[in-house]
């Protein structure tokens, strides 16, 4: 059964009881972090858009053991889905030549307009200077998984980015 | 860096985002180490390529080849618990020959429904 959310006029010490069954009972985490001010504030988010299965498992894996929350998409309409439908990251992290109606330079060209704010990386192995767009990381491929971890660690302004 | 392997493995094939990453996260935060597949090929490549140990895998029947897959893993991965969710009354019926404890997973997912069917299986692995 999922533990009541607690009001907020209620006790801390309740907080805390229903925070506990909430966690065991895995109840949904924004609501958690919404309603408890004085708990770690939600880790950095990245949106992680690549079509290479073990390139994306791969990264993605060692970014969620930095506490990076990772969201995977394998294409860059996938995750113009995603940020579409309201979900901000503090980062994307994209290839550039992917399957679909659209490659990841595109994808670039929409978030700018429409999120200009948004932090993005862009990684390949083909792009000449001249064709990087403005405004954004450029990682080249092939790249070490750790150093692209290190990457979108300072990026984000997190503390121990640096090699 | 080393991965939690001890953390009982999930291999979530979903292809809609907006229903795998929201499923994904729970199940994290669940204590399960998650491997997300947008479809089938990228499952196969993941069980043949990554030297993935999972243990349960939940597939989205209707679409990519979810069924081709269940029966790929089937042949291929005996080990490996299926958990089919779809939507069609006629593919759940299906499902039931590749599936343990019957195709009770219907979508839209609800998440806990989907973590007991998982806590049942892994209960159900650690006795046999």
């Amino acid at each position: 059964m999922k533990p009541a959310m607690p009001r907020f006029s209620e006790s801390t010490d309740l907080y805390l009881t229903d925070l506990q069954a909430a966690q065991r009972g895995c109840f949904e985490k924004n609501m958690l972090s919404v309603m408890s001010p004085g708990l770690k504030s939600p880790p950095a988010s990245v949106l992680l858009v690549e079509d290479e299965i073990l390139i994306r498992k791969n990264l993605a894996d060692e970014l969620r053991e930095v506490n990076i929350r990772v969201i995977e998409a394998a294409s860059a309409a996938e995750a113009w889905d995603y940020l579409q439908s309201g979900n901000q990251p503090d980062l994307v992290f994209s290839d550039v030549k992917m399957p679909g109606p659209y490659d990841g330079l595109e994808l670039v060209r929409r978030i700018q307009l429409q999120f200009p704010d948004l932090k993005i990386i862009i990684t390949s192995g083909n792009l000449g200077p001249e064709q990087r767009p403005a405004g954004v990381l450029f990682l080249p491929k092939p790249y070490r998984i750790d150093h692209a971890v290190n990457t979108a660690k300072r990026f984000l302004g997190l503390a121990d980015g640096a090699e | 860096m080393a991965l939690n392997n001890a953390k009982p493995c999930i291999l979530l094939v979903e292809p809609d985002i907006l229903v795998r990453h929201p499923l994904a996260e729970y199940l994290r935060e669940c204590g399960f180490r998650v491997c997300e597949a947008l479809a089938a090929v990228e499952a196969k490549t993941l069980l043949k390529d990554a030297n993935l140990r999972v243990d349960i895998a939940l597939i989205d029947a209707a679409g990519n080849g979810g069924f081709a897959l269940a029966n790929w893993m089937r042949a291929h991965h005996p080990n490996i618990e299926i958990v089919l969710a779809g939507t069609v009354a006629k593919a759940v019926e299906k499902a039931g020959d590749l599936c343990e404890e019957g195709p009770d997973i219907k979508k839209p997912y609800d998440h806990k429904t989907i973590l007991d069917q998982i806590n049942r299986l892994l209960a159900a692995r650690a006795k046999s």
